[in-house]
């Protein structure tokens, strides 16, 4: 392999089979995606997913800029793969049109914090709140950072806000004033409570019913369709 | 081209010469730029590793912030380092291997600055909360383009060199430069298109960032790390490599293979993606077992030649750790084993192997032979250096920093992996446990800047000659300057 | 070259790095086909066929289809599927076109998109004998229609399965037909002697009578 020419078109090759194989064709399979029906056993399909709220969207800029990818993953793994669901973080695995609406998506590659896919099934905006203060509140060796500077802290007025944050005693700001979260932080608290990955869909199906009950298990045709005609 | 004679001994002679004219500037602010950065590179790491001793640790300041100290981070060693350390050698090894001189070297000098503007005012924006949030590509969506330029200012240089070489067959190293230079090119533009300027929908930025991160480190810095090693090993054991076949074996099937991985099983993505990703990995093996194999019948039978030249010791680390980074990562890619290990510190343990044992080792031989030969051309190594033991301490440093933060690290992924998969352990009950390795690690980054401040030191001595002794005495090392000509 | 000193001697750089011919060995080779043939074995379970909505643990697209939670609707199409697989499509053909000349197409048919199934449901139950003419996505098919009844062998149900598999199929969009319609046709035309003319059918309404 002596020659520049050939060289580069070796290079080239390769670099080309990579490419359509990682990023040309998952583009022409996924690219498009739109919303698409839920499956379910009893309620009426509906679209999934929804696109975000404007709060929500924001939040999703304040995860990005936190860096909060380099300790939560953002993805459940099926039960055959991993704990993930066993350890309730899930109802089941998360799929590709799951993150359709993202923006940016920050799935992230490692877990110092626990998968954050449903952390809106987990805990509300409020618990959200608490842990972004101060993590140590809710759990006391928690090793992630207090994220205090997504709050002022102000003085409390002739009555206190109707939002600001309770916490116990050691955690509290002092007497007389009260810890109110602003902008980034109640973002942060609407993207978390949307996290969400709750409908089953096409590629995600419920789990079978179990054995003996009456419902129907699936869709295929029953067995033996010759019936005789009723008369 | 078995036997070297006189003539091409002086061409060898007259390309250093030649290259001090015309091309030692861009290689040697390549060089500069990434001895500089990597302070700030282990310093941020080692403030990310004291956050798991201190959480509180600079929390109040969104600045230092942990998130973004790690990109920052991570940025400062791929972009500030990586990158021009991988040019720097691979320019070189072209005007070397091709015996011609660098092309348009002013050209390649601006490209360079352009990139530390680039890599410095990233790096200000990622503190300052405009990181990208994709892993190993945090450079903000607006200084992507100069990043980009700048590189293919020094890389069209290089492309330039090699077009103007002597005619002869082409050498393995030159091979593995040229691949390097093409590949970070096409990988950053597509990566650029598809996550900052036409961002693709949904799981795609994660499928694009995981293959742009694969890519960028097993092909890219594994191939600008392997040149060097295909080059000096042979070089300064004073032995043919054993076979070009089996290095063009390893080169393209690395090319092939390395080029498809990175997607972890168990991701939102369709299963045939993870499914050719695990194949591709793990079919890597092949390649590693090739240059292993290649490299050890190469030096095979040679006495111990360390104390010859500096640079081989940094080589011969550089290539033991590709190998077991590169086991490691099929290890980790083999179905059973994934499971259990994605997600935890055995990926970042394995990264900082292949990033600090592997490529930056390799550097460093790189730069302690190539910087004392454009400094001067008369210097044929770092005497004054290697007699104060400075490139040893350097060297060792880096090795301690490398082998406590990998086996630290190790351990603490493969317990967190085997807890973690267990559901009745509670997750914080797994972290708690793993704690005491994680700090542990903390000694590496530690002793990966101090040996990084005295790398940096050993360049400036390097730059001003004094490593070389051939300005205060007259060593046997250095030629008079009649001969030189 | 000792081993102490610099191995540099009268200051010349060492000769440049030159690359023997050895073989590549052939168990590395080797290695190499039984990784690739693992690879393929791997690919092959695991690969899902290189569906887009296949995602571990399911293997196959059908697997995923067979794990859809019941629903009415599915499961009537399939049954409906199901007979037109078995008994129509021989004639009638699974694109839906039919054959030129002998059986009339199903896609686009102006008899089969009818606002009800009082036409059809006649002609599946009673068979259709007699010269047809059919209006099929704008095309005009004349011929003699010959189709054998199928009332005796299959009941309401998968008889209106079928006739609404085939009224949404290859771009028809029409109504649903129910059982209780066919019930009724059955019920109507119990006296009537063998199939059905096309002159006969296009006499009954379209509409079933309020």
């Amino acid at each position: 392999m002596n020659s520049g020419p050939m060289l580069f078109l070796g290079l080239f090759a390769s670099m080309a089979v990579s490419w359509a194989t990682f990023i040309l064709a998952p583009q022409l399979q996924l690219g498009n995606l739109a919303p698409a029906k839920t499956v379910s056993v009893s309620s009426v399909p509906v679209d999934y997913p929804n696109n975000l709220p404007g709060m929500a969207r924001l939040g999703a800029e304040v995860y990005r800029a936190s860096g909060c990818a380099y300790c939560h993953t953002m993805q459940v793994r099926p039960a055959t793969l991993g704990s993930d669901l066993a350890r309730g973080w899930g109802i089941r695995r998360s799929v590709a049109q799951d993150y359709i609406f993202d923006q940016p998506v920050l799935l992230g590659t490692q877990r110092i914090g626990p998968d954050l896919a449903n952390a809106g099934m987990r805990m509300d905006a409020t618990a959200m709140l608490t842990r972004l203060w101060d993590p140590r509140i809710l759990q006391d060796d928690s090793v992630m950072p207090s994220y205090r500077y997504l709050f002022d802290v102000r003085r409390i007025g002739r009555a206190p806000s109707s939002n600001a944050l309770v916490t116990p005693r050691q955690f509290a700001a002092p007497e007389g004033w009260e810890i109110i979260p602003r902008t980034p932080a109640l973002a942060l608290a609407a993207w978390m409570s949307n996290s969400r990955q709750d409908k089953y869909l096409f590629e995600a199906p419920p789990p079978a019913p179990a054995a003996g009950t009456n419902a129907p298990g699936t869709n295929a045709a029953p067995a033996g369709a010759i019936h005789a005609p009723a008369k | 081209m078995n036997a070297i004679d006189a003539p091409e001994q002086r061409a060898a002679q007259v390309s250093s010469a030649e290259l001090k004219a015309s091309g030692s500037v861009p290689i040697l602010l390549l060089f500069a730029s990434a001895a500089v950065w990597l302070l700030p590179a282990w310093l941020l790491a080692l403030v990310c590793s004291l956050k798991f001793h201190i959480p509180g640790l600079l929390a109040a300041e969104p600045m230092l912030s942990y998130g973004r100290l790690r990109a920052a981070s991570d940025t400062a060693l791929l972009y500030g380092f990586g990158v021009p350390a991988a040019l720097a050698t691979c320019l070189w090894l072209l005007c070397r291997q091709g015996r011609a001189r660098l092309a348009a070297p002013a050209v390649a000098a601006v490209g360079a600055v352009f990139w530390n503007f680039a890599v410095a005012g990233g790096l200000w924006g990622i503190l300052r909360g405009a990181g990208t949030g994709y892993e190993a590509f945090e450079i903000p969506r607006a200084l992507a383009p100069i990043l980009l330029l700048s590189y293919i200012l020094i890389g069209l240089c290089g492309i330039i060199t090699f077009h103007h070489r002597q005619a002869g067959p082409l050498y393995p190293a030159q091979w593995f430069v040229l691949g390097a230079i093409f590949w970070f090119a096409w990988i950053f533009s597509t990566a650029a298109m598809l996550l900052l300027w036409e961002p693709a929908r949904g799981v795609l930025q994660a499928s694009v960032n995981w293959w742009y991160e694969n890519n960028l480190g097993t092909v890219f810095l594994g191939f600008a790390g392997l040149a060097p090693i295909f080059y000096f090993i042979p070089k300064l054991t004073g032995r043919p490599l054993h076979s070009r076949y089996l290095a063009a074996f390893a080169f393209w099937l690395l090319a092939l293979f390395g080029s498809s991985g990175g997607m972890p099983d168990g991701a939102p993505l369709p299963s045939w993606m993870i499914g050719v990703s695990v194949a591709g990995t793990v079919l890597t093996l092949i390649p590693i077992l090739a240059v292993g194999l290649n490299l050890y019948l190469t030096a095979r039978d040679t006495p111990s030649t360390v104390d010859a030249s500096p640079s081989l010791g940094f080589f011969w680390a550089g290539l033991i750790f590709w190998i077991i980074a590169g086991a490691q990562q099929v290890a980790g890619a083999l179905p059973g084993v994934g499971s259990l290990t994605n997600f935890t510190w055995f990926g970042v343990a394995q990264r900082d192997l292949f990033r600090c044992g592997f490529f930056a080792m390799t550097m460093f031989g790189a730069a302690y032979y190539i910087v004392p030969r454009l400094a001067d051309p008369r210097c044929n190594w770092p005497e004054g250096l290697w007699r104060a033991g400075l490139i040893k301490l350097h060297f060792w440093l880096t090795l301690a920093g490398t082998l406590i933060g990998y086996v630290s690290l190790l351990a603490a992924g493969v317990w967190q992996g085997v807890a973690l998969d267990n559901a009745a352990n509670p997750f914080g009950s797994v972290m708690r446990s793993t704690l005491m390795a994680i700090r542990m690690s903390t000694l590496a980054p530690l002793l990966l800047f101090i040996g990084a401040a005295v790398f940096l030191v050993n360049f400036a001595l390097l730059l001003k000659s004094r490593g070389c002794g051939c300005r205060r005495e007259k060593s046997s090392t250095c030629e008079s300057p009649k001969e030189a000509a | 070259m000792s081993q102490n000193q610099p191995s540099h001697s009268a200051s010349v750089e060492g000769p440049e790095p030159s690359a023997g011919s050895a073989t590549v060995p052939i168990w590395l080779i080797m290695a190499m086909g039984a990784l690739l043939f693992w690879g393929a074995v791997y690919l092959d379970d695991h690969a899902g066929s290189f569906d887009r909505q296949v995602f571990e643990p399911f293997t196959s697209h059908a697997e995923i289809e067979s794990l859809q939670p019941y629903d009415p609707n599915r499961a009537f199409l399939a049954e409906g599927e199901d007979v037109f697989n078995k008994t129509c499509a021989a004639c009638h053909q699974s694109s839906g076109l039919g054959k030129e000349g002998q059986f009339p197409p199903l896609a686009g048919s102006d008899w089969l998109l009818a606002p009800s199934a009082t036409r059809i449901g006649r002609i599946v139950l009673r068979g259709l004998n007699g010269s047809l003419r059919v209006e099929a996505n704008g095309k005009l098919v004349n011929l003699n229609a010959a189709m054998a009844p199928l009332g005796d062998s299959y009941d309401d149900e998968h008889l209106a399965a079928a006739l609404t598999y085939v009224r949404q199929q290859w771009g028809n969009n029409a109504a649903k037909i129910t059982p209780e319609e066919i019930k009724a046709i059955r019920a109507a035309v119990g006296s009537h002697p063998g199939p059905f003319t096309p002159d006969e059918l296009l006499q009954i309404p379209l509409q079933p009578p309020k």
